[in-house]
């Protein structure tokens, strides 16, 4: 359409959607589908260069709702690591963005997931967090607080699980919190989470309103909203601009992302520095006690290779390869088998 | 104690076969000859649709992969006649790999009218017991089990025996179950041999429980019924 906006790769912002939403309206879910498009959309990404991954939950019926034009995969519920892992040694030239919600990340899949970060897999991976199955109706999932009252009027008496500390713990190498309301710091962090390379692992506040949002929840929209607790603002430079930027001394700091792109964090009084894993742990745990959600990119480790460098996995894509590559040769298997013989 | 060897590893002299899958170049063409493609359709009648991989450039080559709720061009549904589509093509699907999955391994021996069963590491266990009825008069032929779903092959070997035994090692004849519900009108030819007692399967239960189920039909002793040596179900 003539004047319509467009990016670097001249799509509109419409070309990142997908079919129409089917969340309760005002969900934190469908939020942050839309810092989603944002994202894709301000880094130029081909949508038929991407893969959505996800388990079950409402948090992963999310990819049908953006990126109508990437191919989708539903897993089964806890399962999106494993098979997150699977397809990027098949095909590691795509782009892997994951959906999953708490339940499916921490309670019934969370050993594929610290596995998934272990093997410092390459993806963006969004936890839309919310403390509870609200797929089925509302129960605490393990994210849910100590303390934090279920809607029946039960109250949660086991201690939370902290994604963004196990995703440090775990290996994972870009770790991020944010709330879904908060599109300015999502989207320019899921931005820096498809530059990187590796697990990046952004944990995302996204109240339900219909299962977890009263009060004595420390999920809902409100309580979240007054204890959001941002380390700093944070801009996303994509490799492509080249952009000046002036820098506060002290106040501002730049991280190089593998591609060249940038971010910028602009500090919010607290110093801080992301590639410190100590600190980062430290921060959280100060947080926690405060009862607050520490956002912003809490650790980041451009060092580490990713999982298929760590293989040696060749350029060409395996999926891409033919069996005249896959097969040895055979004098190649005779010398295999001359080796088990000696 | 782990040293074990096999036969030297051989390549494989097939080539590499993914099924239907579509190229951008493919779907290019369809275009072209006015031909939509249709994710879970099935355009052969084999309960197969053509697909495409991730990687794929063509701008109609995504689809969402999801569990059943879908129908066949791989919009999300909700509508129970989408559903039931969708599981009758699976069974459909189902019905089309049974000639394609790999062939059972038969071995046959002259004049032999009682058929033996059996699947996975039982085959060998199963080969020395076949011996040793032999020796003692009672000729097998052989039947190595290596898919399901079931074929053809199969039910030919259960229908000219008189008599065949399947060996498992489950307590319930879960395979045994599975030929019943497939072919009713065959069960009663059936007799499970069963091995569930925490060691590996050796050839003397089998002959123990072939001999006593054989003596059981020359003599019709109800007492190993009771006994409960082979469970019939
Ligand atoms: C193997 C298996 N167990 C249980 C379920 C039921 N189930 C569906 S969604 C869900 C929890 C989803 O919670 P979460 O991942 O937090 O997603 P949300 O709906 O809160 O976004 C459960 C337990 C299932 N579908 N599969
Ligand atoms: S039940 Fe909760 S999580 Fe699910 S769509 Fe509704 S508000 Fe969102
Ligand atoms: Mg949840």
């Amino acid at each position: 359409m003539a004047g319509e906006k467009v990016n670097r790769i001249h799509l509109t912002e419409k070309d990142y959607q997908g079919s129409p939403s089917t969340m309760c309206r005002g969900c934190g879910h469908d939020a942050i589908s839309a810092s989603v498009m944002r994202a894709f959309y301000e880094s130029s990404v081909d949508p038929r260069k991407v893969i959505k991954l996800s388990g079950i939950g409402c948090s992963s019926k999310t990819p049908a709702y953006f990126l109508g034009q990437s191919f989708g995969f539903n897993a089964t519920h806890g399962r999106m690591s494993a098979i997150a892992t699977g397809a990027n040694l098949a095909n590691h030239s795509l782009i892997s963005i994951g959906v999953s919600g708490d339940g499916d990340t921490a309670a019934i899949g969370l050993g594929n997931f610290c596995h998934m970060m272990r093997r410092n897999v390459n993806i963006a991976y969004i936890v839309e967090n919310n403390g509870v199955y609200g797929l089925t109706k509302g129960q605490f999932s393990a994210t849910a607080d100590k303390g934090s009252v279920m809607k029946g009027g039960k109250v949660n008496d086991i201690p939370a699980i902290d994604i963004a500390e196990l995703a440090i713990t775990f290996g994972a190498t870009y770790v991020a919190r944010s709330f879904s309301g908060d599109r300015k710091q999502l989207a320019p962090l899921i931005q820096g989470a498809l530059a990187h390379r590796g697990a990046a692992i952004l944990d995302v506040i996204s109240p339900c309103v219909t299962f977890n949002n009263h009060e004595g929840s420390t999920k809902s929209l409100k309580y979240a909203k007054e204890h959001l607790d941002p380390i700093h603002d944070v801009d996303f430079i994509p490799h492509h601009e080249n952009i000046e930027v002036d820098y506060e001394e002290g106040k501002d700091q730049e991280v190089v992302m593998h591609d060249g792109s940038r971010i910028i964090l602009h500090k919010l009084g607290k110093d801080y520095d992301p590639s410190n894993k100590m600190q980062a742990i430290v921060a959280i745990h100060a947080a926690i006690a405060e009862g607050k959600f520490l956002t912003g990119l809490i650790y980041y480790d451009p060092t580490r290779p990713e999982f298929i460098e760590d293989l040696n996995l060749c350029e060409t894509p395996l999926a891409e390869l033919g069996q005249d590559m896959l097969q040895p040769r055979a004098e190649m298997l005779d010398q295999i088998n001359a080796e088990f013989m000696k | 104690m782990n040293l074990w060897s096999s036969e030297p590893l051989a390549l494989g002299k097939e080539p590499f076969d993914r099924g239907k899958v579509v190229t951008a170049a493919q779907l290019e063409q369809w275009e072209k000859q006015g031909k939509k493609s249709r994710r879970y359709f099935d355009a052969d009648g084999d309960g197969i649709p053509y697909r495409t991989l991730p990687g794929n450039m063509h701008r109609k080559a995504a689809y969402f992969t999801r569990g059943s709720g879908h129908d066949a061009d791989a919009r999300y549904s909700e509508d129970e006649k989408d559903y039931k589509e969708t599981l009758d093509r699976l069974r459909h699907k189902l019905d089309t790999a049974r000639k394609y999955v790999p062939k059972p391994i038969i071995e046959t021996s002259d004049g032999a009218k009682t058929g033996v069963i059996c699947f996975g590491s039982s085959y060998e266990p199963v080969r020395e017991a076949r011996n040793r009825l032999r020796a003692a008069g009672l000729k097998t032929n052989h039947l190595l089990l290596r898919a399901l779903p079931l074929g053809e092959e199969t039910r030919e070997f259960v229908a000219a025996h008189d008599r065949v035994y399947l060996v498992e090692q489950n307590r319930d004849g879960q395979m045994a179950a599975v030929f019943k519900e497939e072919w009713p009108e065959l069960g009663s030819r059936i007799a499970s041999v069963l091995i569930y007692d925490g060691l590996p399967a050796t050839a003397g239960e089998i002959v123990r429980q072939i001999k006593a189920h054989e003596a059981h039909l020359t003599t019709g002793a109800e007492e190993w019924r009771e006994k409960k040596l082979i469970a019939s179900i």
